[in-house]
């Protein structure tokens, strides 16, 4: 017997949030599996999931139809399914109407905004079980020949009758009857997290979902011979008939770009040529290198060959707003070191410079487009955010979404409530997570934590978190990526609100643009660029000079040398222990060898042992061998160990016979494995490949576990390149002007890995010249003040805890007018309230005006709030008997209100006792040999373990003289462990490590000395 | 099932429910609507009898007693009165009963060990007075318990219904009503056996129409109702 | 004695040692002026947080939680957890990366009052003025020191109370009740008898002590006051206007310069109490212990209220929250702890448990006061509405199962949609259309013949299937499809087929 066809109509994928109980590629593979002629994805009012589903769709050569499911405030549920692109771009409107009308996540649709009656939408109308006449009658006129009923089954009583009734709706108002399958799920055996996504929705234990949730499991992918018994063939005939007229194809989407950046009379490449031309002049004024020109050509011959002058233009429009207002910019991404990006200003990093291949960033093979991420002032980039908006309107600019998914802790969190564990033990549960190391929960884990994976709860627990990790939970912005379109952006895909008020995404994520071949602009924060700007405005300020990122001289030995030795606190990048270890081995004599520095200190590369043949080979320790011309071709440079992901890439089209395309979906794979694995199908190409080019199963072995070790984490080249500017740049400043780094650093905190106490010692050590925060000198942000010789660095009010900027000013602008007399004259011309004037008292800032700081406190809490037309009150009262504040005192109210201090360093107090303990200063280390048992004491003020590094932590103390660096091996960190993360100041007994210049004390026994501190309050950041 | 509560709302929407003083009213306690309108016009007082025992007989259990009593049942959960179930046969369903529109938290259920308890139980609530209905079940039982029960609910005026299998049609009783149900094809088929000042009924059938009507309601138009003519 | 033993047995906790009673001073003769004095006994329970919740296992470090600003930290841990560095505060990710072993408790500051009152209530034995604090309990003893051998004695007596009861805890003995909860918690096991020692007593005490709040004291600290006579020393006007009027009155009320009127907690006008037990038992013999101390408290109260009990009933709560009771009848009233536990013990050797108890309950049904006439605690309910008297009546002849409502459960599982729950106690719901009247517990497994369902004669169907399919979460999964059908008297019935095994089952009849 034939069994009839049938295309299912009426899908949710998971992307329908905590309904959905499938994947949109599962539900593919499933449907193609049971022979279903199509499959919609019609998720609600969304279309969030479809590239996903078409991806799968194309992979097994499925028939995707794209719609979305609706149900109305005021009337029935509908299903629309886009027929073409016009019917695909009614959908997208009507999504976005709906989307745009509600809060985040939610939407909001009445009948009136189905008046266009979704012209190029087949309208399934789900009857209600009371059906009005009414309804029926408004889904007729509305969409007319396009409406269809759709019949339902899903294992409610009274099958006969209900087909009876619609058979007869159907006769009497002519609209034809379809079957379709509320389908939430692939397969039935997905009944259970289907409930637990109800439960999980409702926030309500599984016991007490109750009626909320469904009956049984029909809602899955049917078997058609199943379908067969339940509907009609008729209407099984017409799901099909449906699916046929749906001709519509996402891949005919294409981006148009805006057209406004074209003057009248140009084209996009004449206008491209022309800025290109216009920078040249300004980036060169003595005229072209003829190399580099070659460059340009060959790359706007290549733009012009692929079209990407409107992508150019749009970059270099946003970019040059940025420079209008002063607001420090910088691209990085494939093709943001291109010599035409340095020509339009997109980068600063100069092609002349470098000995760099540019088309490596833009090559015609690779069908990719192009990349360029630009950060921005981490400050300002609100304001680049706002003229997107404004110049294009929100109708055309959006940001990409950021699918948020289900992580193990999240999945344990929700499965563990809804199955009505208690929150305590789901806590102790997800505790057990802590250490997470992999994508699926392990049953080893659970029996670490005292937790018995055999117990039935526990047992349905860990299937339903494992078959939920991964499910997307919902939709939140992507950091700055901007989709800008030539018309309006909802025809493209639906945009809906975020979060933010005023902020708006499209549906999509940064990998269904690629998949889609659709262009983003990266609009992104960077704080070290904030820093930059303001250490360079103070210089300026200073010096009367007139540096820019570009200006500033290059290749500076002393900068190098300031780098070999370490000497990097604050320094962008290169700041880290595990930098700071490496740097004195590697010694960077070069921008190159920065930009392999940047590169090849990151998880990945560390993970994958690239770093150490590196390393060998750099110093003649190991020869430099290539397996054939072709790998040496790509790894010259690197001196035969893969650094870059592009080197990934070319490896396995010149030694693995990839083509272009699959390096890219190589490549891809790399940046999600972690996330979803899928490497695995190429590790088996990838090495065969390699073995049948005559390379060595060990190498190829090798090559795939470095480029497994890219994962997240690889580093292209261009980004290295864009990064490695601003650590020379940064580098420079510290170098030449200390006090303008510091204050500039201490100004754009938080940021990096030190404490504005830590920066402003380094300043110190470095002879600069610190001033106290005083409300008769300082800003709110830290100042340079003059002196004989260099700048002194006056710190500012923002180091005060619990001050603000507001404040601040009033009390530089009544400064300005008249020094202050006493406190009440600062309380009453600065407009201070009680709480601002006792931060400041408890700050020490007040010092200059008040005495004492156990004075000051009482007396600044003394002064009264002005009262309206009296003014102020002064009050007559006895005197306190307070005592002055001893010299530990002060200190450690500095530490608590300030996060520094000034004054001697609190282990220069306790010297005396520790050395009595038999302890050495970090100065004292550097005289001692390598191997030496010694004794050294601390603050903690680091504690990091990285990612790469198993169970080794890495502490940092600081006392007086400097820092000591402290490895713990996992047992010791282990078995003291109290101590270890207990401890403010540390004593340690270890054996020195001292080589290369490098010092590490190997931790043996730990003790806790943080009683001699008292209730010094050194905050040190942990686990960073 | 959901044509009771329908037309027990209905009804119950009707001004005089408790037809105390109702013009043939034989009952001191006055009679209450059946909920089905040729049963009412078959009954002295034109309902079921309070202050009295209705005996209702069946063949087996199920055979449409409770479809008979739902209606008053629910108006008499409507105006909060108690509902005492004495012996049941089985579990009366929670989840039906409400759908009927009976009020469960007014409902109480009592499972006697022995029918001296059950009868026992049965004259206790009904001792309670209205409103109130107390339902016996009874696989026997003889005319001197019948008739402590039957002066009890005389005394506080609420109502007692006894079920008790068909062959005790032939046995005398001190119930004021005895019906004989059946079902058939589902309808209900009521024999009125004996009524205290009525005259015995030989067949009424009883007959649910609207059973599709609150699934298919397709309001005021005429070309879907129309439609709906053809189910 | 046995008794005796099973305590000892179960109390695993190392003894707290009595208290030590330091005088400050030699009390001299001043009989003028301290006679009226009061004399407050503060206890100060530091470790309520937990303790509430947990006090049965203190070789395992557990802590309790609460969430502050969005994190979750410790607010109190236990002395295991102590030991190995938790410490109030911490968030709780810093404890487990501190002592991954850690148990934690999400806070219940509903049982802490819980505890804290049901400790008030039994301290009502030394004296009626017994009332609460923040993390304390205040007794005005003065008037039962000569009952109980004076100061010494007395405070041996309540530190043993407490330690029976397990919690943490320190006394302090003051004419003032702030100043004697200062000292508690500053664990000053101090006594101070007369009010002008007070001064000296307090001056000492770290300021924490007081429980100001937490800017006050960060603002004294930042004037270099570390103790209380560092604050003493401010002039009194400028601290009022710098903290405000109410730690001006908190220290005159400590100092006994101002009135701290205190209340005695009120008594509750039903007994009934309950406790958590850490490790599920299943041999009655081991209920023991755990019931000894709801006895004891049932006792205390008891005898503070002067009443007897007649009735009472032990709640045995199961992991499903099933219970079995255990009704416990006196033929006279009592308030004698022992003859409580005998009959208890005897009574529990014929409970057979279904399976394992993880918590008990006591409650008293009926009580008397020992001198007086009975008071049922069913008398309230008369009115014009005589049925719970009814009810009453019924469950006394029938038994209190005998008599109950059914209610909705809002499950698809036909046989659990619905529970006998105590009389009147149902919630009036929506129910679920398409359901039978009657449902057949158990339901009843039909014959198939010819591939028809068979009782009696063939079924005729006549509505389905309705496919049910739920019911994965509690081991009793489903997967049915329900039809209705017509048997040979045109009876209609509900019957189902088992998806897996194509079994036929009859579960209800529409009547």
């Amino acid at each position: 017997m034939n069994i009839p066809e049938y295309a299912e109509l009426h899908c949710i994928s998971n992307f329908t949030f905590l309904r959905g109980a499938s994947h949109p590629e599962e539900l593919m593979a499933r449907a193609r599996e049971l022979g279903y002629r199509a499959l919609a994805i019609t998720d609600e009012c969304s279309v969030a999931g479809v590239v996903r589903a078409w991806e799968a769709a194309r992979e097994h050569g499925m028939h995707l139809i794209v719609g979305a499911e609706f149900r109305l405030e005021d009337g029935p549920k509908l299903v629309a399914l886009a027929r073409d692109r016009s019917g695909y771009n009614s959908l997208c409107r009507v999504i976005t109407r709906g989307r745009r009308a509600a809060d985040k996540g939610e939407y909001r649709l009445s009948r009136a905004d189905f008046a266009d009656g979704l012209p190029g939408c087949w309208v399934l109308w789900v009857p209600e079980e009371i059906i009005a006449a009414e309804t029926a009658q408004w889904v007729r006129g509305q969409f007319g020949e396009r409406a269809r009923i759709a019949a339902e089954w899903l294992g409610e009583p009274g099958r006969e009758a209900r087909f009876a009734q619609l058979q007869a709706i159907s006769r009497a108002m002519h609209i034809p009857v379809v079957a379709s399958g509320d389908v939430h799920m692939h397969v039935r055996g997905r009944r259970a997290l289907q409930d637990m996504l109800t439960a999980i929705r409702l926030r309500t234990p599984l016991m007490q979902a109750g009626y909320h949730l469904y009956p049984n499991g029909e809602r899955h992918l049917r078997r058609r011979e199943r379908l067969a018994e339940i509907y009609p063939a008729e209407w099984l005939a017409e799901s099909v008939r449906l699916a046929q007229a749906c001709t519509f194809r996402l891949d005919e989407l294409s981006y148009e770009y805006p057209e406004e950046l074209v003057p009248a009379g140009e084209t996009p490449a004449s206008h491209l040529r022309k800025l290109t031309e216009k920078g040249m002049k300004t980036r060169w004024p003595a005229g072209v290198d003829e190399r580099i020109r070659a460059q340009i050509e060959r790359e706007l011959a290549l733009i012009e060959q692929r079209r990407y002058e409107p992508f150019f233009l749009t970059v270099h429009d946003v970019v040059s707003f940025a420079r209008s207002r002063g607001i420090l910019c910088q691209g990085r991404g494939s093709a943001a070191n291109s010599a035409v990006c340095y020509c339009l200003g997109i980068t600063e990093v100069d092609p002349a410079r470098q000995p760099m291949v540019f088309e490596r960033f833009i090559s015609a093979e690779r069908n990719e487009p192009p990349d360029i991420d630009v950060d921005f002032e981490h400050e300002r980039r609100e304001e680049v955010i706002q003229y997107i908006y404004e110049k294009y309107g929100r109708a055309r600019a959006a940001l990409a979404a950021t699918v948020i998914s289900y992580r193990p802790r999240s999945a344990i969190r929700d499965v563990g409530r809804a199955l009505g564990l208690a929150t305590a033990q789901i806590e102790n549960l997800a505790n057990a997570m802590q250490w997470w190391d992999g994508s699926k929960v392990g049953e080893e884990r659970l029996r670490e934590a005292g937790v018995d994976p055999q117990s039935p709860v526990i047992r349905k627990l860990i299937v339903l978190v494992n078959e939920l990790i991964g499910f997307p939970r919902h939709l939140s912005q992507h950091v700055g990526g901007f989709v800008i379109a030539r018309h309006s952006l909802d025809e493209l895909v639906p945009v809906e609100n975020a979060a933010m008020p005023e902020r708006t995404v499209i549906q999509w994520d940064k990998d269904d643009l690629e998949s889609l071949g659709l262009l983003k602009v990266d609009v992104l924060g960077l704080g070290m660029l904030t820093m930059i700007r303001r250490a360079l405005d103070m210089v300026n300020g200073f010096r009367g000079t007139n540096w820019t990122m570009a200006t500033l001289p290059g290749e500076d030995p002393r900068v190098y040398e300031m780098i070999q030795r370490a000497d990097t606190m604050g320094v962008f990048q290169v700041e880290s222990r595990a930098q700071m270890a490496m740097l004195p081995r590697f010694r960077p004599r070069n921008f190159y060898d920065l930009v392999i520095e940047v590169a090849i200190v990151r998880p990945g590369p560390i993970q994958g042992d690239m770093v150490h043949p590196y390393l060998r080979r750099r110093s003649g320790e190991e020869p430099v061998e290539y397996p054939s011309e072709a790998i040496r071709s790509v790894l010259e440079r690197t001196l035969g160990v893969p650094i870059f992901q592009e080197q990934a890439m070319q490896i396995a089209v010149v030694a693995a016979g990839f083509t272009p395309g699959e390096a890219d979906q190589l490549r891809r794979a790399m940046a999600a494995w972690r996330k979803r694995g899928g490497m695995e199908k190429f590790e088996r190409k990838l090495i065969d490949g390699m073995r049948a080019n005559g390379y060595s199963e060990q190498f190829a072995r090798q090559i795939y576990r470095q480029l497994q070790g890219f994962g997240e984490y690889g580093f292209p080249e261009s980004h290295a390149a864009s990064f490695a500017l601003l650590v020379y740049v940064s580098a420079w400043l510290k170098c030449h002007e200390p006090a303008a780094f510091c204050a500039a650093l201490l100004n754009s905190q938080p940021m990096g890995f030190y404490q504005p106490s830590q920066l402003v010692q380094d300043a110190r050590r470095h002879g600069v010249e610190v001033r106290p925060a005083d409300v008769a000198a300082s800003d709110w942000d830290c100042t340079l003040e003059r002196t004989a010789t260099e700048p002194a660095l006056r710190l500012g009010l923002r180091l005060v805890k619990g001050f603000n900027a507001e404040a601040a000013a009033r009390i530089a602008a009544a400064r300005a007018r008249q020094p202050f007399l006493d406190v009440t004259d600062l309380v009453e011309r600065a407009g201070l309230s009680r709480q601002e004037v006792d931060a400041l008292a408890a700050g020490g800032a007040l010092a200059s005006l008040a005495g004492n700081r156990h004075r000051v406190r009482w007396q600044v809490a003394g002064v009264e709030e002005a009262m309206p037309l009296l003014g102020r009150p002064r009050f007559q009262e006895g005197e306190p008997l307070l005592r002055a504040p001893t010299e530990a005192e002060n200190l450690l109210a500095d530490y608590a209100r300030l996060g520094l201090t000034l004054g001697r360093h609190p282990l220069a107090l306790l010297r005396e006792r520790l050395r009595g303990l038999g302890f050495l200063t970090a100065a004292e280390l550097a005289e001692t040999s390598d191997g030496s048992t010694v004794r050294v004491a601390g603050l903690v003020i680091n504690r990091q373990r990285p990612g790469t590094a198993k169970g080794v932590i890495f502490m940092t103390l600081e006392d007086e003289t400097g820092h000591a660096n402290l490895i713990l091996w996992r047992k010791v960190a282990e078995r003291q462990r109290r101590v270890m993360l207990g401890a403010r100041l540390l004593g340690v007994t270890g054996v020195l490590q001292h080589k290369h210049g490098v010092l590490h004390v190997v931790a043996g026994r730990l003790e806790d000395h943080s009683r001699l501190i008292g209730s010094l309050l050194t905050r040190s950041r942990d686990f960073h | 099932m959901g044509t009771c509560s329908e037309q027990s709302v209905k009804l119950d929407s009707l001004p005089g429910v408790w037809r105390a003083g109702d013009r043939r009213s034989v009952s001191e306690h006055g009679n209450f609507s059946t909920g089905f309108k040729e049963l009412d016009e078959c009954l002295p007082g034109g309902g079921w009898p309070l202050g009295g025992l209705t005996e209702i007989l069946s063949r087996r259990n199920g055979s449409g007693e409770l479809r008979l009593l739902l209606p008053a049942l629910v108006r008499l959960s409507l105006r909060k009165g108690w509902i005492s179930w004495v012996a049941p046969p089985h579990v009366p369903y929670a989840p039906a009963l409400a759908a009927q529109g009976i009020r469960l938290s007014r409902m109480v259920v009592v499972r006697p060990r022995s029918m001296r308890d059950a009868l026992w139980a049965a004259e206790q609530t009904l001792r309670q007075g209205a409103p109130s209905a107390t339902l016996l079940w009874l696989e026997g039982g003889d005319e001197k318990a019948l008739r402590r029960l039957q002066l009890a609910a005389a005394e506080s005026g609420s109502w007692g219904i006894v079920f008790r299998p068909q062959q005790y049609a032939r046995t005398s009783s001190p119930s004021m009503l005895r019906l004989a149900v059946d079902t058939e094809d589902d309808a209900l088929r009521v024999r009125i056996l004996k009524c205290r000042g009525g005259r015995p009924v030989e067949e009424l059938h009883l007959s649910d129409h609207a059973r599709f009507r609150a699934r298919c309601q397709v309001m005021g138009d005429d070309l879907a109702s129309n439609a709906f003519t053809n189910l | 004695m046995k008794q005796a033993q099973q305590l000892h047995l179960f109390s695993t906790q190392p003894a707290i040692p009595r208290a030590r009673v330091v005088r400050v001073r030699p009390a001299r003769p001043r009989l003028q002026r301290t006679r009226r004095m009061p004399l407050w006994l503060a206890v100060h329970l530091p470790r309520l947080a937990i303790e509430a919740l947990h006090r049965d296992d203190p070789l395992q470090p557990h802590a309790a939680i609460e969430a502050s600003r969005g994190t979750m930290r410790i607010a109190s841990m236990n002395e295991a957890a102590a030991a190995s560095g938790i410490e109030a505060g911490m968030t709780l990710a810093g404890g487990w990366a501190l002592l991954p072993q850690l148990e934690v408790h999400e806070r219940e500051p509903a049982k802490e009052r819980e505890c804290l009152y049901r400790l008030a209530l039994r301290a009502q034995r030394f004296t009626p003025l017994s009332t609460l604090d923040e993390q304390a309990v205040l007794l005005e003893v003065r008037g039962s020191l000569a009952l109980f051998g004076g100061a010494e004695a007395l405070l041996a007596r309540a530190a043993e109370m407490f330690t029976q009861a397990r919690f943490t805890f320190s006394l302090a003995l003051a004419p003032t009740p702030r100043a004697a909860l200062w000292l508690a918690r500053a664990q000053r096991r101090v006594h101070v008898d007369a009010p002008d020692e007070l001064p000296g007593a307090l001056g000492d005490l770290p300021l924490a002590a007081t429980g100001f709040a937490p800017d006050v004291l960060e603002h004294l600290h930042g004037l270099g006051a570390r103790r209380l006579q560092d604050v003493m020393r401010l002039p009194r006007d400028g601290i009022g206007r710098r903290y405000g009027a109410r730690i001006v009155r908190e220290l005159d009320q400590a100092l006994g310069r101002l009135p701290d009127v205190r209340l005695p907690v009120p008594l509750p006008k039903r007994f009934s109490t309950r406790l958590d037990v850490v490790h599920e038992i299943s041999l009655t013999a081991n209920l023991l212990p755990p019931l000894g101390r709801l006895l004891d408290e049932l006792e205390d109260y008891l005898a503070v209220t002067q009443q007897g009990v007649r009735r009472m009933v032990i709640d045995l709560v199961h992991r499903d929250r099933s219970i079995t009771p255990v009704a416990i009848g006196f033929a006279n009233a009592t308030r004698d702890g022992r003859r409580m536990r005998q009959l208890v013990e005897q009574r529990l050797e014929s409970v057979a448990l279904p399976a394992p108890v993880l918590e008990i309950g006591l409650k008293v049904t009926e009580m008397t006061l020992l001198a007086g006439a009975d008071r049922s605690l069913f008398q309230e309910g008369r009115g014009d509405d005589r049925w719970p008297e009814i009810v009453e009546t019924l469950r006394m002849r029938l038994g209190d199962d005998a008599v109950a409502s059914v209610a909705h459960v809002e499950d698809y599982r036909p046989e659990r949609a619905w529970r006998f729950v105590a009389p009147g106690q149902a919630q009036d719901t929506a129910g679920l259309p398409n359901r039978p009247c009657w449902l057949l517990t158990p339901p009843q497994p039909l014959t198939e013949r010819r591939g028809q369902p068979f009782l009696d004669g063939p079924l005729r169907i006549i509505d389905g299937p309705e496919r049910i399919e739920t019911g994965w979460w509690d081991e009793a999964d489903v997967s049915r499809d329900y039809f209705s059908a017509l048997d040979a008297n045109h009876r209609r019935l509900w019957i189902c087929r088992e998806v897996k095994t194509g079994r036929w089952w009859w579960q209800g009849v529409f009547a």
